[in-house]
């Protein structure tokens, strides 16, 4: 199978350092178009769709395997296969990425130089006393709930119920854009990975140096989040962002750009 | 008021992180709190956790990328904790001059429950096949071990299956139920007896109930039967039967009940004897109609016993008004059901007199039959016209006064001072708000008025009965729910032989008119306030002596020194703000100079601030134009200018606003006319705000309804009417200026001013055509099949209840069609079901076409059609079902390089008023159907009232009972007639077409054209064939030797062909019959049948011939001939069919088929036989064509096998 095309790689720049940008669930690599334009001078960019988000190739999808974080991990170590890199990459990773760049990062640490984790959680539930992600089983049942509300309905899949098998491609087609990431099933597993993934365990294992950028407040990555991985990550380095929400790199791209020149090493 | 608080939907801004920098009251409204609470936090804060993870991981993203998200559901947290769906749509803009978000929220409490049926009904279609298979499974497994009869059934009375109980009571095998219609297995009569449940179950009602069945064998069973409707979306697709045999139980049941109901008779009938002394009595046997009366209810009518002789049910009902017969009925058939405890009715009976007069009957049923029909009814009688009159009188008078007092909002009352009874009309009980059954005392009215107006009350009516003088008082009075109102009561007193005997008067609500009247008192009061106070203060300066005189209120304005009454002039301008004193300086100089008025605005420095001034003065000048005094007024406008500065920013906002909400927003001014469209508005209804300016909103915004096409009213009209928020109805189309339309969903609301004057409307509207599309599609698809695209059974009878019940209502005419397809069985079977489906949607499609838009085609099932015909005469009606049959006829299907034709039978019923149900009309419909296949196919059949279709389907019934009972008894017999051979002659050997007869019980014989059709129907073709064969073969190898046999053939009846059972017990029967007596046997197998089901020909053929079987086609030329198929089809004979044999010396075209025939027979090296040999000249031209054989009557007229086998056997074993 060709990776490149499985998922959907996209290379910029011929020249320098290799970053590897990883996008979070619910998005795709388009996230990423603030941040890129920095560092196209000075780097070699990657940017790439897990199997299920984005323009990925929908029919490599497996619900087993994509149902835990590692099979995502897999698709970072097979990217980074497929264009023949071995060494020296710094991973760039959003959200849920982050772990799954830490879990790629544990199988191969010859590959990765370093981290950049863009409001990382290594686990999105509660689990008290000792550690609060933020969130309960239940609320994950309402996010599906909505998921199934929002967009995947009315695309692919409620399209051929509701107008029949022979139903026209309207429905289908109309909706489909309407956000970054829009196939139901896969979307579904991934939101079940996301969310019940613990990967505190992994933390220590994790050799790179890292950095963390942390937002001053986000619903998904509490404060305390960004202070539980600073104190298990060897050689991490947490930066509190003074923004709002989940997505910094979208946000407030030139603050997280600064950061990144900072942690890299100068080219 | 904030302009922003005036959109009719909920709106917040928020900056590119999701923090609140304002909102508006409507979103205050769902979520709670204060602006203050919420200025500042996040947005996150507003939804529940599952709401801020997609917030976080879906809109952001996507809004950051694109710039805007729409209608995202999500949930908001109000209050108290509750959850309150709505649908966002957010966009890039601007606040106060930053990047900015705005958002817009509608509640979606609607749509939401719209989507998640859609989304359940996802799931449910993806759950439904495993868990289908797990359930199939596991119910197979118990049923199996269920010593009860459990089947399952489908929607179109097909067995979909049966445990081995079940097929073991009816005797049949797995494989043969599977698929029978239930019509088929019960037979007629049994089935005409469950019918009403089967319609029950159909209809989602279980049905239980006790059927004496007749089984297989012939012996009589007892049956509990229970009948479990399978629902999926609460649409009945089957039902289950489960049915105990409790025959022995059953027995021994009805012989307590018929002792029991013996013993209740006798019981009954005494203590009603006891009862009913006053009464007539009256004892009926349901059964029979015999009527027992008494003298009293002969005497109730006016008749002696010995006058009325023998009374017969007839007459009772002939007694009785006919406006009371059908709810009598009602009555009885319920209490004959179990539904009622007794029958009580009261009804008009003709008195001997000819007037009616109302009796009060009753009755109970006391026995039944042994199988439990009603039987004895015993009832008694009342007369009780007397009561009816008063009644009816008492009615009237009640009426009326309750009319009268609706009409003016009066209520009246009564009041005895004898008895102290108190009554009240049904208005006045309406004004104090107490229920129709209240019963009022003079206490309790009295305290039904406000406390301070008691005594008042007390003393009008005191004042009333002592002195005679009526009241008239206007008074406050607290309704039972505790409002209050003020009503006007009146009184007086009436008095008998002097002495007050009783009061009455009216009351009525005058609230309304009293609060009017106060209003415009407070009005009035406000008024005279008004013209005391100002706020303007008065100054004249005298120029020459530099003089200010002031009033009172300038001094407090400008903070001059109190207590002077001149000031310097210049002391004033101190105050000046220093920045306005230029300018201030240069209007007055300038208006000095040449202008006889000054007017200017400025800034003053006061102790508590800046205050903004405005002044305007009159200049008096002198005879030479010096201008001498001004004399002016000053006022404080701070207040003005503040408020329209913020209004002037508030306006920036909204335009900001406005042009980035995701929805179309039009604002217009006090008359309606538009003043202003968003980028959104102006796309949909194509006007750009420049165009739109000044123009009245309906030529902007044009809106009709989704399906009249009527124009809607204007929203913007109402709104400005009735100066509220509206939402207009449902179901409005936008047209846009270019003909675009969209489904809309539009609110308005009204623009109010500082004094809450309407200054005009701001309307929201925004884009539902797909959400509309979608739940159109669900409509449709609940009311429509879903191949073909028409009409489903469901929708079809409700159409066909709708149509009936104008015919009934209005006496309009109607027209029911019912089309059968003739030739789709032989489509499906020969091209498989995909191809089926494909010939069911192409004649869809041309019934369709044949007819007007109005009408209804609907699929019913099957290869079913029907169609109703709306205001439509019984010629019109049999024109269009021409019309149809000819189009179906000229029709061909198309399959690869076949062509099929396929005829339609139809049949045609009226729908007008004497129809009284649609299942009867659909019955009727159903049997002229099968009246037009019965007459030869591919014709109309109209319906007449003569019932005719209905005994020919009778005689159907009756010949398959005979066709049985034959088969049975043998009642057939077997006939032969001779084939000769055109080469040389009669051969030795016999050679002979055996025909079957049906013997008659006066010793004549019915041919097969008489019950064959009957077969065919009821499926006994078969079976005859069977029959046939085994009776064939059982004679062959009864005779000593074969010899002398050349070749006997059968006919097969193309259901045989295509029976692989049928294939099965034929070799069966082939090879225990050895090889000797398979080469005296062929088989005769129609054109038709083997073209139509190749397969299953072939299979047949092959087995057949293997064993030395001879094949031979019949009727050849008669159907789709084809030669190619006899490359196919391995057939030794070819009979040419009798239509070219009979004229083939007058017809050049019949004697070029037989040639072709021949000729064709001869190089694929069959032998021909031609049929229907009546002439000595046309054998002689058969020969010379060179075919090989002959059949007629001319050669052999039929008779028994047994005689001709006869001859040959000299020796009988």
């Amino acid at each position: 199978m060709d990776i490149i095309e499985r998922n959907h790689v996209q290379r910029l720049g011929d020249r320098g350092p290799v970053l590897l940008y990883a996008h979070g669930f619910g998005c795709n690599q388009d996230m990423w178009r603030f941040i890129t334009p920095a560092f196209a001078a000075t780097h070699r960019q990657v940017l790439f769709d897990y199997v299920g988000s984005g323009k990925s190739d929908l029919s490599a999808f497996d619900p087993q395997r994509y149902s835990r974080l590692d099979g995502y991990a897999q698709d970072v170590i097979e990217v980074c296969d497929a264009l023949g890199l071995a060494e020296g990459v710094t991973f760039v990773g959003h959200s849920v990425s982050c772990s799954i760049g830490m879990l790629a990062s544990i199988a191969r640490p010859a590959l990765f130089d370093r981290l950049v984790l863009v409001g990382p959680s290594p686990c999105f539930l509660n689990h008290p006393p000792e550690y609060l992600g933020g969130f309960e089983r239940e609320d994950l049942e309402g996010l599906l709930a909505l998921m199934d509300q929002n967009y995947m309905g009315w695309a692919q899949y409620l399209g051929p119920v509701v107008a029949g098998a022979a139903g026209s491609g309207q429905v289908a087609t109309s909706l489909t854009d309407s956000f970054c990431s829009t196939d139901p099933v896969a979307a579904k597993v991934f939101a079940r990975a996301t969310f019940f993934a613990d990967n505190r365990a992994d933390l220590p294992r994790v050799t790179r140096p890292s950095l963390i950028l942390q937002s001053r407040s986000d619903n998904l990555a509490p404060l305390g989040v960004g202070d539980y991985l600073h104190a298990q990550l060897q050689g991490s380095r947490l930066q509190v962002l003074d923004v709002a929400g989940h997505c910094a790199h979208m946000s407030h791209p030139g603050l997280v750009i600064e950061a990144m020149q900072d942690f890299l090493p100068r080219v | 008021m904030r302009l922003l608080d005036q959109l009719p939907c909920a709106v917040l801004i928020t900056d590119g992180t999701g923090r609140l920098l304002d909102l508006n009251t409507e979103l205050l409204a769902l979520i709670g709190h204060t602006r203050e609470r919420w200025l500042g936090a996040l947005m996150d804060d507003m939804l529940p956790p599952a709401g801020r993870i997609f917030l976080q991981t879906h809109v952001w993203p996507t809004l950051l990328r694109d710039g805007r998200v729409n209608e995202v559901h999500l949930q908001l947290v109000g209050d108290a904790g509750e959850r309150l769906p709505v649908l966002l749509n957010g966009r890039q803009g601007e606040h106060g001059g930053t990047a900015a978000y705005v958002w817009t929220l509608f509640s979606a409490r609607e749509r939401h429950r719209f989507e998640a049926e859609l989304v359940a009904q996802r799931n449910r279609a993806e759950s439904a096949g495993i868990a289908l298979e797990a359930s199939q499974r596991f119910t197979k497994g118990v049923t199996d071990a269920i010593p009860g009869l459990v089947a399952y059934w489908d929607r179109e009375l097909r067995c979909r299956f049966a445990n081995p109980a079940y097929r073991t009571w009816f005797s049949r095998e797995s494989e043969d139920l599977l698929g029978t219609s239930l019509q088929d297995l019960l037979g007629e009569q049994l089935f005409e007896q469950n019918r009403a449940s089967l319609e029950g179950v159909l209809a989602g009602q279980e049905q239980r109930f006790e059927r004496e069945v007749l089984r297989p064998d012939g012996s009589a069973g007892h049956l509990f039967v229970h009948y479990l409707p399978d629902c999926v979306d609460s649409e009945v697709i089957g039902f289950f039967v489960h049915a105990s045999d409790v025959t022995e139980m059953k027995a021994t049941q009805v012989a307590l009940l018929k002792a029991r109901f013996e013993l209740e008779r006798e019981h009954d009938r005494l203590r009603n004897l006891v009862d009913s002394s006053h009464a007539g009595t009256w004892e009926w046997n349901v059964q029979t109609g015999e009527v027992i009366v008494n003298a009293r209810w002969a005497a109730i009518l006016g008749w002696s016993l010995e006058e009325l002789g023998p009374v017969h049910n007839q007459l009772r009902a002939e007694l009785a008004h006919p406006e009371d017969l059908p709810h009598t009925r009602q009555l009885l058939r319920d209490h004959f059901a179990g539904r009622s405890d007794a029958y009580i009715t009261e009804v008009r009976l003709r008195h001997r007199d000819g007037g009616w007069i109302w009796v009060e009957d009753r009755g109970r049923l006391v026995t039944r039959t042994p199988d439990g029909r009603p039987e004895w009814v015993f009832g008694v009688q009342i007369d009780i016209s007397a009561r009816k009159r008063r009644d009816e009188a008492l009615r009237r008078s009640e009426a009326l006064l309750d009319r009268t007092g609706e009409v003016g909002g009066v209520g009246g009352w009564e009041l005895d001072l004898a008895t102290q009874q108190l009554s009240w009309s049904r208005q006045t009980r309406r004004i104090h708000g107490v229920p129709d059954d209240f019963l009022p005392d003079v206490e309790t009215a009295v305290n039904f008025y406000a406390p301070q107006a008691r005594a008042m009350m007390r003393g009008a009516v005191e004042t009333a009965i002592s002195e005679g003088r009526r009241w008239d008082v206007e008074a406050p009075l607290i309704r039972a729910d505790g409002t209050q109102v003020i009503v006007r009561a009146v009184g007086q007193v009436e008095f008998d032989n002097g002495r007050p005997a009783r009061l009455w008067g009216a009351i009525q609500d005058i609230t309304e008119a009293v609060q009017h009247r106060r209003a415009l008192q407070a009005a009035h009061q406000r008024m005279a306030l008004a013209a005391d106070s100002g706020g303007i203060a008065i100054f004249d300066i005298d120029l020459a002596a530099d003089k200010l005189t002031v009033d009172a209120w300038l001094m407090r304005q400008y903070e001059l020194p109190a207590g002077r009454e001149h000031v310097p002039a210049d002391l004033w301008s101190l105050r000046v703000h220093p920045d306005d004193r230029e300018a201030l300086g240069q209007i007055v100089a300038l208006a000095l100079e040449r202008q006889r008025t000054v007017e200017a605005g400025f800034r003053i420095v006061r102790s508590d601030g800046t205050r903004h001034m405005r002044v305007a003065a009159h200049i008096t000048r002198d005879d030479h134009g010096q201008a001498l005094s001004l004399v002016g007024a000053s006022w404080d406008v701070t207040a003005l200018q503040e408020l329209s500065a913020q209004l002037a920013q508030q306006h920036e906002l909204m335009r900001v606003t406005l042009q980035s909400i995701g929805d179309a927003v039009i604002t217009t001014d006090a008359t309606g006319s538009v003043s202003w469209l968003n980028p959104v508005a102006e796309r949909m209804t194509g006007w750009s705000t420049a165009e739109a300016q000044g123009r009245p909103m309906p030529d902007v915004f044009r809106i009709v309804h989704e399906q009249t096409r009527e124009p809607a009213p204007d929203p913007v009209a109402a709104c400005l009417a009735e100066r509220r928020m509206v939402s207009p109805v449902d179901h409005t189309v936008l047209i846009s200026r270019d003909g675009t339309e969209y489904g809309i969903q539009c609110s308005s609301a009204p623009i109010l001013g500082q004094r809450d004057e309407v200054l005009g409307v701001v309307m929201v509207f925004h884009d539902v055509s797909e959400q509309r599309r979608l739940s159109g599609e669900l409509t449709h698809r609940a009311t429509h099949d879903a191949l073909t695209g028409l009409v489903n059974r469901a929708e079809f009878e409700a159409r066909l209840l709708r149509a009936l019940r104008h015919a009934q209502e209005e006496g309009s005419h109607h027209a029911l069609l019912y089309i059968d397809l003739d030739q789709f069985k032989q489509v499906n079977d020969a091209c498989g079901h995909a191809e089926g489906d494909r010939l069911l949607q192409q004649v869809s499609k041309l019934l369709a076409d044949a007819i007007r838009g109005r009408d209804t085609v609907a699929r019913l099932g099957g290869d079913e059609f029907a169609i109703i015909l709306e205001h439509c005469s019984h010629d019109q009606a049999l024109r269009v079902a021409q019309k149809i049959c000819e189009r179906v006829d000229q029709f061909r299907f198309v399959h690869g390089e076949r062509r099929f034709r396929v005829g339609t039978s139809i049949g045609l019923v009226p729908i007008d008023r004497r129809w009284t149900s649609a299942a009867a009309l659909q019955k009727a419909a159903d049997s002229a159907c099968y009246a037009a296949k019965e007459a030869g196919r591919n014709r109309v059949h109209a319906w007449s009232d003569s019932n005719a279709e209905m005994k020919a389907r009778q005689a159907q019934v009756q010949w398959s009972t005979r066709i049985e009972r034959a088969l049975d008894d043998t009642g057939f017999s077997l006939h032969a007639q001779r084939i000769e051979s055109l080469n040389s002659g009669l051969l030795p050997g016999l050679r002979a077409e055996v025909l079957l007869r049906m013997d008659n019980e006066d010793g004549s014989v019915t041919l097969p054209g008489a019950f064959l059709p009957a077969a065919e129907r009821f499926h006994l073709a078969t079976s005859i064939d069977r029959w046939v064969l085994d009776a064939l073969v059982t004679r062959l190898r009864a005779l000593p030797s074969l010899d002398r046999i050349d070749r006997l053939s059968v006919n097969l009846s193309g259901q045989s062909v295509g029976d692989r059972a049928f294939h099965a017990w034929a070799i069966d029967l082939l090879d225990k019959a050895g090889p000797a007596v398979c080469r005296c046997l062929g088989l005769e197998i129609t054109e038709t049948a083997a073209v139509a089901q190749p397969a299953d020909a072939a299979h047949l053929i092959e087995r057949m011939r293997s064993r030395g079987v001879q094949i031979a086609l019949e009727d050849f030329g008669a159907g789709a001939s084809s030669f190619g198929y006899l490359k196919h089809l391995p057939v030794d004979v070819l009979k040419i069919d009798g239509q070219f044999v009979a004229s083939l010396l007058e017809s050049p075209l019949d004697e070029a088929a037989v040639r072709c025939f021949v000729d064709v027979a001869r190089v694929v090296g069959l032998a021909t036989v031609a049929e229907y040999v009546e002439r000595d000249d046309i054998r002689q031209r058969l020969r010379e064509l060179g075919v090989d054989g002959a059949q007629g009557n001319l050669i052999h007229r039929p008779q028994p096998l047994d005689d001709l086998l006869w001859p040959v056997t000299p020796v009988r074993a």
